[in-house]
């Protein structure tokens, strides 16, 4: 019986151009990611080394600090200057939560109702909340200040409160739409078979299985609300400035001079919580947004 | 494209119109009210209700179970 083994090249038989082989489409890939990596981080690297830069080396170009303080926290965080940085933090707080909430809850109700619901122009209104979301913001500026002095709201939380939930309502629908459309019908039927009625299926039998997505939408619906500074420059007062206000008008301790190092140390601040709760939650972060993206 | 589709995406489009073309007539009611000069408020009306009518045209043309 005539047997074939195939012969192995040694390295010996292997032309030098051939032993190693480079994929010039991959380094081109990774060169690219590399820059754009730079790009994206390179401001938020430098306002980290500039919170730990002493004052008088604020305009240094080294690339990592040489006079590492940590007086810029300090300063930050003090009162002597008319800066509340503290107490906009608890603002922050105070209005992303109750925007979430709020949000999330009526968000719940219409994204069950778009998704799981069959009645006449549901898809009009699909489109009156997209249509919602698209309407500038800047142009809601001057009718919502004139209407919030009227009626006394100017400088109360609910006056941040209500335009930022106006933004993030739209995001919330459409996150957890998809979300809910994912959801097999045959849980419900069942609930429904067992008893139930529509709404104790909705709230115990879809609702504890939507708990990721409403998760990840109540993380970016506050994340929305925590950055927000158009509106909240123009209808917070001074007890309920959010941190972005009290960030861009912090003072330094002469008159004509930006406090660059303090306001990159309380800008280092505000965004650390962000970025790990983003990294923490990245998947289901990025899971939320591409629901019902890919079919089966 | 399935007819349900493009129904669907015609609805969508409805919905988008409706909003601006409701945004543009309370911006022109009010200029009027307020004896401001309207015009240019009630021209972007009429735009937003044109779209919207052949939107809605459009859809009805659309055969759907």
């Amino acid at each position: 019986m005539a047997s074939t083994t195939a012969t192995v090249p040694t390295a010996a038989a292997v032309p030098a151009t051939r032993r190693r082989s480079v994929n010039w489409a991959n380094v081109r890939s990774y060169l690219g990611i590399v820059l754009i990596v730079i790009f994206c981080l390179a401001p938020f690297y430098w306002m980290v080394v500039t919170a730990f830069r002493d004052v008088g080396y604020t305009f240094d170009t080294t690339p990592w600090p040489t006079h590492v303080t940590l007086d810029n926290f300090r300063t930050a965080f003090s009162t002597k200057l008319g800066n509340h940085f503290g107490r906009a933090l608890i603002n922050s707080i105070i209005i992303g939560v109750f925007t979430t909430l709020l949000a999330v809850l009526a968000g719940t109700w219409c994204a069950y109702a778009l998704s799981r619901l069959q009645f006449r122009f549901k898809f009009v209104v699909l489109g009156l909340i997209l249509g919602a979301s698209m309407f500038p913001g800047v142009a809601l500026l001057t009718p919502l200040f004139q209407l919030f002095t009227n009626i006394h709201w100017i400088g109360q939380y609910q006056a941040l409160i209500i335009p930022d939930i106006s933004f993030a309502l739209p995001l919330t629908v459409y996150t957890l739409t998809a979300f809910f459309s994912e959801m097999p019908w045959e849980l419900e039927e069942a609930a429904v078979v067992d008893g139930c009625t529509p709404g104790q299926a909705f709230r115990k039998v879809l609702l504890p299985l939507a708990a990721p997505g409403l998760f990840t939408t109540a993380i970016l619906a506050f994340i929305s609300a925590w950055n927000e500074f158009l509106l909240a420059s123009e209808l917070s007062g001074d007890k309920t400035q959010p941190v972005t206000v009290a960030i861009a008008y912090f003072t330094g301790s002469q008159p004509h001079q930006e406090p660059y190092t303090a306001v990159m140390a309380a800008g280092t601040i505000v965004t650390i919580p962000l970025v790990i709760l983003v990294l923490l939650l990245q998947k289901r972060i990025v899971a939320g947004l591409t629901a019902g993206g890919v079919k089966g | 494209m399935h007819p349900r589709a493009k129904a669907q995406r015609l609805e969508v489009l409805i919905g988008i119109l409706g909003f601006f073309a409701v945004a543009a007539l309370v911006t022109t009611v009010v200029a009027e009210l307020r004896g401001q000069p309207a015009l240019r408020p009630a021209m972007v009306l009429l735009g937003f209700v044109l779209a919207l009518g052949g939107a809605i045209w459009w859809r009805r043309r659309v055969p759907v179970d």
